[in-house]
């Protein structure tokens, strides 16, 4: 029988982990507030570029290596694979919707409106709803092996449609003009150290997903032995002479 | 029976089905219909608005049909509980795939073709071309447009139309499922039926055409690899 | 309604928002563990009151 409690209890290792990170994050935030220099024509502005623009490339990492993990699932068959995925699944939405969020934040006191159809905002967009229905698809198959192999399908082509969509929405915005100042950040003249401390806190933003990650595959392990342990119970035949509750 | 007879049979028998039934052609002539005959008349009181909208009306409608058409083509074949006996037959899954998509395909570029002059009359929108381009070379790449286009969206709507044939709350699974995956082939079909509509760009559709081909290679390929994993009895 | 609002305060709103994300999804996951806990207890229960309820 699993000790759920002892399995889910953190580790030395995985409490010092998160615990660097979270200063790594105090000290990332600190550079791009305090320490890093106004921006010529966003001013104070562009240190929303930092919060942003990081976590919006840790979305694309993470729905890139849910499919990765998917498709190593259909491979191997291996439970662990597609623990994996939905962890990674449940990341990307959680960046990507984070990061439309943080791009309406910095659009509408740099552009003066909420949205454009800026082409990576859009197809962060486009990604959110793709997630969304991968987590769907997910909550209507009960088996478990079934459940691994359609979602591990459904993000394969998912993530195989950013590329497609990205270039549709990039020529489809270059038809009209473009505004001066792009929300990628790639409008502004970074100088050193804005660059810094870009990917400073892009790096910062990767260890948040993995220590997330850590977490919930954690959970998600102990989910599934417990499921494989149910699914054993039910299929034991009873013991004679007494009723077995099936639940 | 080898594989590609497998495949000619299954597209066939599919046709002959529709061509019985008429299922899909009633739904999607009222679709089609109805979105085209809406759209005028939002745009109606603007004659520029009408030609420029002709070709995004055109694609909305081939939209619904492409997804009407996809999704009852596995219905029909789960009612009867043919579709377990199509899976039991010792061809490849993919097999099952590409014969229901070459059917799928056939229709929508038919029903395209022929909504093509019925949405240019309707929205007053005209084959273009200067001098320099001849106007047959423009409704040619026009057509190849509409079956690029097509056969794309029927790549990716009898794929989920298949992934969600058993499964509950299958009608509105499928549009949420397909419609982030196909808005790169809606957006470059309308935008190089329009550019070959309004002035005969050819440089300019041939942009877009190139990202419609580029998408039709990549997911018959993927969706070809993956099909078997997503119908299991 | 936005027009009056300060760089500064976007800024801070921009950040809040990094933060309570990242807080949230840390109940998010507490909240499931506990309720996997909670749940694996019961079936426990029910399981021994199964092998124990014949004799």
């Amino acid at each position: 029988m699993i000790d759920a409690a002892a399995r889910l209890r953190r580790p030395l290792w995985l409490r010092t982990y998160l615990g660097i990170t979270l200063l790594l994050f105090l000290a990332a935030a600190a550079f791009g507030l305090v320490f890093s220099p106004r921006d010529v024509t966003q001013g104070d502005l562009i240190r929303i570029m930092y919060a942003h623009v990081s976590v919006a490339w840790i979305a694309f990492v993470a729905v890139g290596l849910t499919a990765v993990f998917g498709a190593l699932y259909l491979w191997r068959g291996q439970r662990r694979d597609d623990v994996l995925a939905v962890a990674s699944g449940e990341m990307g939405l959680f960046f990507a919707g984070l990061t439309i969020i943080g791009g309406m934040t910095y659009s509408r006191p740099t552009l003066n409106t909420f949205w454009t159809w800026d082409a990576k905002l859009t197809l962060t967009a486009i990604m959110v709803a793709l997630m969304v229905g991968y987590f769907i698809v997910r909550g209507l198959i009960d088996d478990p092996v079934r459940r691994g192999r359609v979602s591990a399908v459904v993000a394969i082509v998912a993530a195989a449609s950013l590329p497609f969509n990205y270039l549709a929405a990039e020529w489809f915005r270059t038809l009209h003009p473009a505004k001066s100042v792009a929300l990628d950040g790639s409008g502004v003249t970074m100088d050193g150290t804005m660059l810094a401390v870009l990917l400073f806190n892009t790096v910062v933003a990767g260890m948040i997903y993995l220590g997330f990650m850590i977490d919930r595959v954690r959970l998600g392990r102990v989910e599934a032995a417990l499921e494989e342990e149910r699914a054993q119970a039910v299929t034991q035949p009873a013991p004679v002479g007494k009723e077995v509750v099936r639940v | 029976m080898n594989d590609l007879h497998a495949v000619l049979w299954i597209a066939r028998k599919d046709l002959l089905q529709e061509a019985r039934s008429k299922a899909v052609t009633v739904a999607t002539v009222f679709f089609s219909a109805v979105t085209l005959g809406v759209l005028a008349f939002a745009f109606g009181e603007n004659p520029l608005l009408m030609r420029e909208g002709a070709m995004g009306a055109l694609w909305v409608a081939l939209a619904f049909a492409g997804v009407i058409s996809a999704a009852q083509s596995w219905q029909a074949d789960l009612e009867d509980g043919a579709l377990e006996a199509l899976l039991a037959w010792p061809v490849p899954r993919a097999a099952v795939y590409l014969g229901k998509l070459l059917a799928n395909w056939g229709l929508m570029t038919v029903l395209g073709f022929v909504l093509l002059p019925l949405a240019g009359g309707l929205y007053g929108a005209d084959v273009g071309g200067g001098g320099e381009v001849p106007a047959a070379l423009v409704v040619a790449v026009l057509l190849a447009t509409i079956a690029a286009g097509t056969l794309g969206f029927a790549l990716i709507a009898v794929f989920y139309a298949g992934l969600t044939a058993n499964l509950r709350a299958r009608e509105s699974l499928l549009p949420v499922l397909m419609f982030p995956v196909v808005v790169p082939i809606l957006l470059a079909a309308v935008r190089a039926s329009n550019a070959l509509v309004g002035s005969g760009d050819l440089d300019l559709a041939w942009a877009w055409l190139r990202l419609l081909v580029g998408f039709d290679l990549v997911y018959a390929v993927v969706c070809l690899a993956l099909f078997r994993f997503v119908v299991e009895a | 309604m936005f027009d009056g609002w300060t760089q500064w305060t976007w800024v801070t709103i921009a950040w809040l928002e990094l933060v309570l994300a990242y807080g949230g999804y840390q109940a998010y996951l507490s909240w499931r563990r506990r309720k996997l806990l909670a749940d694996d207890a019961a079936r426990r229960i029910i399981e021994r009151q199964a092998a124990g309820g014949g004799a």
